[in-house]
C-alpha cells in the first residue's frame, strides 16, 4: 500500500481531509467556516462536544472562556479532559485536547469566568465585536451575563447561541437580529423557467417552432414543454390584455389553450404535452409581485435591500464607548489577524440583494437560474434549451454584477464583492432567505406566549394527561431560572433539601403558568417539574453529545449561510426523544 | 456536575451503573458514527466493548472520525479507536477486531455473548447479515445511519420489525446500450470511464461492457426502437439493448471495415493488437493506441450505425493525442478536488499523461488494478476519460470533484449528524442495558437538517417500533416468490444472484422436496462435492425445478431457513444482464422497454434501460440513512420510496419517518445538482 501510495500523484491533504463536507457546503461554505472566529463561554461537556464538531471541519479560530479549576470539580468522565497531564484550567485543558484534533484551527483561551470581566452591556459589546459568533453554555438565561451578552450581541449583529443540558432535557436558543441565507437548499422548489416573462432567445425559439408544421410525430412528441407553454402563454396574453392568468377560471382557459396547441396528428398520449398541462399551473404558485416566491420577496422588500436607502452595505458599528480592559487572551496557537464578521458577509448579501432588486425593476423577473429540469425532449433540443438558459443566466448575472458596481460607485462603498459570489447568488436566487429572531433579553421580560402555546398545544404539552412531551420543559426552564436567581443554585442540586426544592419549583412553575394565562393550581406539568428537580443540573454525556451535535449544526448553518437555520428555540426531551421548536 | 455512576442512577434507577458496566456491547463499524458511539458508550459507563472494523484510516475520515489523527492514516480503524477509548477509560476492556463481520468466526455463539449489538455500518450486505445473526442469537440490535444532515437510529429484536422486513431498493443500473453507444448524462460517461479503466488495467474480464474495444471488434449494435413511439424523456431513452452474452460467445473478432480503413492511416497503431498493454509497447505507443481506438476509431464505428442517429446527433471525433499536446500537464499539479470544470483539451492532456504514468510507474500492477476512487491514477483517468466521452456526445463536462462524487458514490458526511446519531444510539443502549435487555421503551428516531413536520416542527422525530412484516422471510416465516426462466438459469446463478446477492445469504443450501440440490457441509465426501458441482452448472429445469416448485433454502451461517416459491417465465428480462434476469416478489414485467419508473410494482422492476451496475465498491463508513423502500410482497409498497446514497459507499437502506412528516429535500448531493434529478418522492402514509 505504502509503496503504491508513493507512486501515485499526490493530492492536497487539506482538500482530501475535508472532502466529505465540501460535498455538502462547497468551497464557499468552507471559506466562510475558515474565516469565522468562535467564542465559547463555559467549557461544559455539551460545549466541548459542540466545539469538537466545529474544530473537526476546521472553523477558523476558537477562543474558549472558562475560569473553572478542574481540581475543584468532582471527578467526571469528561472525554476530552481525561488526560492525566491536563492543565488545571478547564478552558486551557479543552483547548489543548481540541488542538490535537485539528491543528488547522487557531485556538486561544481566557482562563477566567466571563462574568468577572463582562460586567455591563458596553463591556459585552466591546467583547463580542471580536468574534463571528458567541456560544454560551450552561448558563441560566436570566443570568446577568446572558442579558449583557444578549443585548450587546443583538446590537453588534453577532449571532449568539445558548446551550443548556439538564439531565435528559436539552435547550438550544439562537439569537440573531438578521440571518441571511445564501442557499436554503430546499431542492423541492419548482424550477423557475421564466415562461411568464420569456427572454428573447426563449421567445425566438418558441416563435420558430410551428407545432402544426411538424409532420414527423416523433419530432412533435419531443418538443420540450417549455416551448409549448411559452407559445400558449403568448396566445393567452394576446387574448387577455397582455395579462397573465390570475384566477382559477383564467387558468382553466390557459389550460385549454395548451390543449388546443396539440396538433390533430399528434398521438394522444404525447408526454411532452402532458408535461405542459401538468406544469401549466406551476408558474401560478408564485402569486406575488413579479411572480417572485414569497420567501425571496421577503429579502428583496427588506429595507436593507433598498439600493438607495439601505444602511446595510457597510459594517457601521458604534465604537465601544468605554475602554474595557479584558483579561489577556492566551494564544495556544499563532493568533489570527482579525476576526471575520457575519456582518461583513451580510453587507455583501444585502448589496447583491439590492442589485437584484434593480434587476427585477428593469427586467420584471428574477435573474434566470440556468438549470433545467428533466423533460421529454430529444437530446438536441434539450441541449439547445439548456444552452440558451445557461447563456441567459450568465447574462443576467453580469447585469446584476453591473448593478452591484453601480451601487458601490454611487454610494461610495468600501466593499469588494467577488464575481463568483454574485454568480452563485443569482444561480440560487430562488433559495435566498432572511430570518430574524427576538433577543434573549427581551424574551426574559416579555416572551412570545402565543408562539409557545401554539407549539405546546400541537405537541399535546398543555394536556395534563400527556406524558413524554418536550414543550413543558420550556416554562419549567423559566421556573428553573427564577429559582436560580433567588437561590444562586439549580433546583435539586442540594440533595439534602430536594423535597423543599420541589415545593419551591411548583411555586415558580405556577408563576409561569399565570404568565401563560393557564390555571396555576392544576396538575399540569407537575410530573415534569419533579423530573427536572430530580435531574438537578446533571450533564449526561450522551445527551451532551447529542445537544453538542445540534448546536454545532446550527452554528455551521449560520456561518456558512446555507440551509434553513433554527427559529429560534429547541427543547429536547431525551427521555422520550421528543422535541419542539418555536419562535420564543 | 455529578460523577457518571450517580448520573445514571438519577435517570435509570438504582444499580443502573452496575448493570451498564456489566453489559457487553458489540460495535460493528468504527467510522463516523462508530467513533461517536464508542466515545459515548465509554462515557456512559459501558466497560466491555468489542469493536469490529475491516477498514483502515483515510485522510478523508479525519473531518469527523475524531478518534483518529493524521499519524494514524493507513492503520486499522478498530485498533486505533480501541486505543483512543482505552486511554480515556483505562478500566474498560475494549477488544478491537480488524475483520469483516461476515467472517465465519463471528457465528451465532459469538453474537450470543453480547448484551446488545450496535451497527454503525455503511453497507446493506453487512447490515442484513448482522440483523440475521442478532435475531438468531436473540440479542437486541441498534441499527443506525447518517448521510449529510440526516440520520437515524432504531432498535431491532424479536417481535418488532427487523432490517429485512423492509425491502431495500436495488442499486441504480444502466442499459448496456446507453453506456456503450448513447450516453446522454454525465453519469453514463463516468460509468463508461470506470469500465474502460478496468478494461485496460484490471483482470481480463469477458463480462466488461467494453470488451469489444479491447479485441477491436465492432461495438455492440445497439438497436433503437423502430416504431415512432415516444421515448419518454431525454435522459431515459430506449431501454433496448442486446444482451452481452450474445457477443461474448463465439463471434470472431473481425475488425470492421470502418475501423480497418482508419487504422491504415494510423501507422503507429496496430489494428490487430489488443487495446491492453503488452510488454512490447512503450508508454507512448500504448497511450496513443488507447486514445485513437477509443476516441476516434470507436466513435467512427458508432457513427456508422446510422439507426442510432436518426433522432439524435452522432458523436464527434476528437483527436486526443494532438489536443493533449496543446498544453501538457504535470500530473502532480493536477488538482483532483478542483470544483472547476476541465475542458476537453485539458482532459486530453490529463488522459495521455495518466496513461503514460501508469505504464511508467505501475506496470507490475497492470492486470490487477480495479477502479478505486482513492487511487489517484484511477481517479485522474476516469475524470479525464469521462469528460472526453462527454465531449464526444455533447454531454456537459464535469469538474473532477463532481466526477469523483459520482464515480465513487461519495456521499457527504459530517461530524454534527454523527454526533447526534451517536448520542441517540447510546440512549437506546442505556434503555436496553438497564432493563435486562428489554426493548419496550425503545423507539426509532430520525434527525433532520431543518425543522420538519406539518404540525410540530422539530428536528428530532421519534417513532414507535413497528410490528414485523408478516411476509419477511427472515423473522416471520415469509415465503419469497421468485420468477425466473428455468431453462436458462443454472443452480449456480440462482445461488449467486438470487440467494447471495439479492437476499444477502452467506452459504445457502438448496433442497427440493427430499432431494438435496446443494449442500455446504465441510466434511462432504468427494462424490457429493462432485455432484453438487455438476448440479451447479445445470439449469434449474434440468434439476426438475418447475413452475410452482417450492425450494427449501437453509443457511446455517445465518441460522436461516425459508421456502421459496418458483415460477417459470420464458425469456424473462432478456434485456438485462444475466445477474438480473429474475423477479423477486413482484409482478413479472410485461416485455416492453418502456417501463415507466412511476409504476414499479416491485423493487426489481427498475427502468428497463438501467442495466449496468454502478457502485461496485463498498466501503466502511458512517452508516446509512434514509431511504427506503418497499415492503416485501406484491403491491405492498407502503412507505416512501426514494433512492439514497450511503455515506462513502453504496445505496443506503433505512426507512424514512412516516405519518405526516414531510421529507426534507435538502439532503441531495448539493454539488451535483445536475445529477440529482431524482424523481420527487412518492409519498404514501403508512396508515
Amino acid at each position: 500500500m505504502a509503496h503504491r501510495a508513493a507512486q501515485q500523484p499526490q493530492q492536497p491533504q487539506q482538500q482530501r481531509r475535508y472532502d466529505r463536507q465540501l460535498r455538502i457546503w462547497g468551497d464557499a461554505g468552507q471559506s466562510a467556516l475558515r474565516a469565522a472566529s468562535l467564542c465559547a463561554i463555559s467549557a461544559t461537556a455539551a460545549a466541548a462536544e459542540a466545539i469538537k464538531n466545529l474544530v473537526l471541519p476546521a472553523i477558523g479560530a476558537l477562543t474558549l472562556v472558562d475560569g473553572t479549576d478542574l481540581r475543584q470539580l468532582p471527578p467526571t468522565a469528561h472525554f476530552f479532559l481525561s488526560s492525566p497531564q491536563r492543565p488545571h484550567n478547564r478552558a486551557h485543558a479543552l483547548v489543548a485536547a481540541l488542538h490535537a484534533l485539528n491543528s488547522d484551527v487557531r485556538t486561544s483561551f481566557i482562563p477566567h469566568h466571563a462574568h468577572e470581566f463582562i460586567d455591563s452591556v458596553s463591556a459585552a459589546y466591546a467583547f463580542v465585536l471580536r468574534f463571528s459568533l458567541v456560544l454560551v453554555a450552561d448558563m441560566p438565561a436570566s443570568h446577568t451575563l446572558v442579558r449583557f451578552l444578549s443585548q450587546a450581541a443583538f446590537r453588534a449583529n453577532v449571532p449568539l447561541v445558548l446551550l443548556r443540558c439538564h439531565g435528559m432535557i436539552g435547550y438550544l436558543r439562537v439569537q440573531a437580529p438578521t440571518l441571511c441565507v445564501l442557499n436554503a437548499r430546499q431542492d423541492d422548489l419548482p424550477p423557475d423557467l421564466c415562461i411568464h416573462a420569456p427572454f428573447s432567445h426563449l421567445q425566438a425559439l418558441a416563435d420558430a417552432t410551428d407545432l402544426n408544421a411538424i409532420s414527423d410525430t416523433t419530432q412533435l412528441t419531443h418538443v420540450p414543454f417549455v416551448i409549448i407553454l411559452t407559445k400558449a402563454l403568448q396566445l393567452f396574453r394576446a387574448q387577455n390584455d397582455q395579462k397573465l392568468p390570475a384566477s382559477p377560471q383564467q387558468n382553466k382557459l390557459f389550460e385549454n389553450i395548451v390543449r388546443s396547441l396539440r396538433p390533430s396528428h399528434c398521438p394522444a398520449d404525447a408526454l411532452n404535452f402532458e408535461e405542459a398541462l401538468k406544469r401549466s399551473n406551476l408558474r401560478l404558485c408564485y402569486s406575488q409581485v413579479n411572480h417572485i416566491p414569497p420567501s425571496v420577496q421577503a429579502v428583496l422588500s427588506h429595507p436593507n435591500a433598498d439600493p438607495r436607502t439601505s444602511t446595510a452595505f457597510s459594517v457601521q458599528l458604534e465604537s465601544p464607548n468605554h475602554h474595557h480592559v479584558f483579561p489577556q487572551i492566551v494564544h495556544y496557537t499563532k493568533p489570527r489577524p482579525a476576526a471575520h464578521r457575519i456582518a461583513e458577509q451580510q453587507a455583501r448579501f444585502w448589496l447583491i440583494a439590492a442589485a437584484v432588486n434593480m434587476f427585477v425593476n428593469e427586467a420584471g423577473r428574477l435573474p434566470v437560474r440556468g438549470s433545467l429540469p428533466d423533460m421529454t425532449a430529444d437530446t438536441e433540443s434539450y441541449l439547445n434549451l439548456q444552452r440558451i438558459y445557461s447563456e441567459k443566466a450568465h447574462k443576467d448575472a453580469k447585469r446584476v454584477l453591473h448593478f452591484v458596481h453601480a451601487i458601490v460607485d454611487e454610494r461610495g462603498l468600501d466593499l469588494d464583492v467577488d464575481d463568483a459570489l454574485v454568480i452563485s447568488f443569482c444561480t440560487n436566487v430562488h433559495a435566498i432567505r432572511v430570518h430574524s429572531t427576538s433577543s434573549i433579553s427581551d424574551e426574559l421580560d416579555d416572551w412570545n406566549v402565543d408562539a409557545f402555546k401554539e407549539a405546546a398545544m400541537l405537541e399535546g404539552g398543555l394536556d395534563p394527561s400527556g406524558t413524554g412531551k418536550a414543550s413543558p420543559y420550556y416554562p419549567i426552564l423559566r421556573a428553573v431560572d427564577l429559582f436560580h436567581r433567588a437561590n444562586g443554585r439549580y433546583p435539586g442540586s442540594d440533595t439534602v433539601v430536594k423535597d423543599n426544592d420541589i415545593a419551591l419549583m411548583h411555586g415558580y412553575v405556577a408563576t409561569v403558568k399565570e404568565q401563560l394565562g393557564l390555571q396555576s393550581n392544576t396538575g399540569l406539568w407537575r410530573h415534569e417539574t419533579e423530573e427536572m428537580v430530580r435531574y438537578a443540573n446533571t450533564e449526561l454525556h450522551n445527551v451532551a453529545a447529542f445537544m453538542g451535535g445540534i448546536a454545532a449544526q446550527e452554528i455551521t448553518k449560520i456561518l456558512t449561510q446555507q440551509f434553513v437555520p433554527l427559529d429560534n428555540t429547541l427543547i429536547v426531551n431525551m427521555a422520550e426523544q421528543s422535541s419542539i421548536t418555536f419562535a420564543a | 456536575m455529578l460523577p457518571t455512576s450517580d448520573d445514571l442512577q438519577v435517570i435509570y434507577g438504582p444499580n443502573a451503573a452496575e448493570r451498564v458496566a456489566k453489559s457487553s456491547v458489540l460495535v460493528v463499524g468504527a467510522g463516523g458514527v462508530g467513533c461517536e458511539l464508542l466515545k459515548n458508550l465509554a462515557t456512559a459507563g459501558f466497560l466491555r466493548i468489542t469493536v469490529i472494523d475491516l477498514d483502515t484510516i483515510d485522510v478523508s475520515n479525519l473531518n469527523r472520525q475524531f478518534l483518529f489523527r493524521r499519524q494514524h492514516v493507513g492503520k486499522s480503524k478498530a485498533i486505533e479507536a480501541a486505543n483512543a477509548i482505552s486511554k480515556f477509560a483505562p478500566d474498560a476492556q475494549i477488544r478491537p477486531m480488524m475483520a469483516n463481520v461476515r467472517d465465519n468466526t463471528f457465528d451465532v455463539t459469538f453474537f450470543r455473548q453480547f448484551t446488545l449489538v450496535c451497527n454503525a455500518l455503511d453497507n446493506l450486505e453487512a447490515r442484513r447479515h448482522v440483523n440475521r445473526m442478532c435475531l438468531a442469537a436473540d440479542v437486541p440490535l441498534i441499527e443506525s445511519g447518517s448521510t449529510g444532515y440526516n440520520g437515524q437510529a432504531s432498535v431491532i429484536a424479536k417481535g418488532v420489525e427487523c432490517y429485512d422486513c423492509v425491502q431495500r431498493l436495488p442499486q441504480k443500473t444502466y442499459a448496456v446500450c446507453t453506456i456503450r453507444s448513447t450516453p446522454d448524462k454525465p453519469v453514463h460517461c463516468i460509468v463508461w470511464a470506470k469500465y474502460l479503466f478496468d478494461l485496460l488495467f484490471g483482470p481480463d474480464d469477458d463480462a466488461n461492457v467494453l470488451k469489444d474495444l479491447d479485441l477491436n471488434r465492432s461495438p455492440t449494435p445497439a438497436q433503437p426502437k423502430q416504431n415512432g413511439e415516444a421515448q419518454h424523456t431525454a435522459s431515459a431513452e430506449n431501454g433496448h439493448s442486446e444482451p452481452l452474452d450474445k457477443h461474448q460467445n463465439g463471434q470472431s473478432p473481425v475488425p470492421d471495415s470502418a475501423n480497418g480503413k482508419h487504422f491504415e492511416e494510423q501507422k503507429q497503431t496496430d489494428p490487430r493488437k489488443r487495446l491492453r498493454y503488452s510488454s512490447d509497447d512503450t508508454a507512448h505507443i500504448f497511450a496513443e493506441r488507447v486514445a485513437h481506438r477509443v476516441f476516434v476509431a470507436d466513435i467512427e464505428a458508432q457513427r456508422a450505425m446510422e439507426d442510432l442517429w436518426r433522432q439524435r446527433s452522432p458523436p464527434i471525433l476528437f483527436d486526443v493525442t494532438s489536443a493533449a499536446k496543446k498544453e501538457p500537464v504535470s500530473l502532480e499539479k493536477v488538482d483532483l478536488l478542483s470544483q472547476s470544470v476541465w475542458d476537453a483539451d485539458h482532459s486530453a492532456a490529463v488522459f495521455m499523461a495518466v496513461l503514460r504514468d501508469i505504464i511508467n510507474h505501475r506496470v507490475s500492477e497492470i492486470g490487477s488494478l480495479t477502479f478505486d476512487k482513492d487511487d489517484n491514477h484511477a481517479m485522474l483517468f476516469v475524470a479525464a476519460a469521462a469528460n472526453l466521452r462527454a465531449n464526444a456526445y455533447g454531454v456537459p463536462l464535469q469538474s473532477p470533484f463532481a466526477t469523483k462524487g459520482i464515480a465513487g458514490n461519495i456521499v457527504h458526511a459530517i461530524a454534527t449528524t454523527n454526533a447526534m446519531v451517536g448520542g441517540i444510539i447510546v440512549l437506546e443502549a442505556l434503555k436496553i442495558a438497564t432493563s435486562d435487555g428489554k426493548i419496550d421503551k425503545c423507539v426509532t428516531t430520525f434527525v433532520s437538517q431543518a425543522p420538519r413536520g406539518s404540525r410540530v416542527k422539530t428536528i428530532l422525530c421519534p417513532e414507535m417500533l413497528t410490528k414485523p412484516n408478516p411476509k419477511c422471510f427472515v423473522c416471520s416465516n415469509g415465503q419469497p416468490h421468485v420468477s425466473v426462466d428455468l431453462d436458462q438459469f443454472t443452480l449456480k446463478q440462482f445461488r449467486e444472484y438470487v440467494l447471495k446477492k439479492k437476499l444477502s445469504m452467506k452459504e445457502p443450501e438448496v433442497y427440493v422436496a427430499n432431494n438435496i440440490l446443494y449442500e455446504t457441509y465441510h466434511d462432504l465426501d468427494e462424490d457429493d462435492v462432485e455432484m453438487y458441482q455438476s448440479n451447479c452448472n445445470k439449469t434449474l429445469a434440468k434439476l426438475n425445478v418447475e413452475n410452482g416448485t417450492q425450494l427449501t433454502i437453509s443457511d446455517f451461517k445465518q441460522n436461516l431457513k425459508c421456502t421459496i416459491h418458483i415460477s417459470h417465465t420464458e425469456n424473462l428480462l432478456l434485456d438485462k444482464p444475466i445477474q438480473e434476469r429474475f423477479v423477486l416478489d413482484g409482478n413479472v414485467p410485461v416485455p416492453t422497454p418502456q417501463a415507466d419508473s412511476n409504476d414499479h410494482d416491485s423493487a426489481e422492476d427498475v427502468d428497463a434501460d438501467e442495466v449496468v451496475e454502478v457502485g461496485e465498491e463498498r466501503q466502511i463508513a458512517d452508516g446509512v440513512a434514509d431511504k427506503s423502500a418497499e415492503r416485501l410482497g406484491p403491491g405492498a409498497r407502503e412507505i416512501n420510496s426514494r433512492e439514497r446514497a450511503q455515506p462513502d459507499g453504496e445505496v443506503a437502506n433505512a426507512h424514512v419517518p412516516s405519518k405526516d412528516r414531510e421529507r426534507d429535500a435538502g439532503t441531495k448531493r448539493p454539488l451535483e445538482e445536475s445529477n440529482a434529478r431524482e424523481e420527487s418522492q412518492k409519498k404514501k402514509a403508512r396508515s
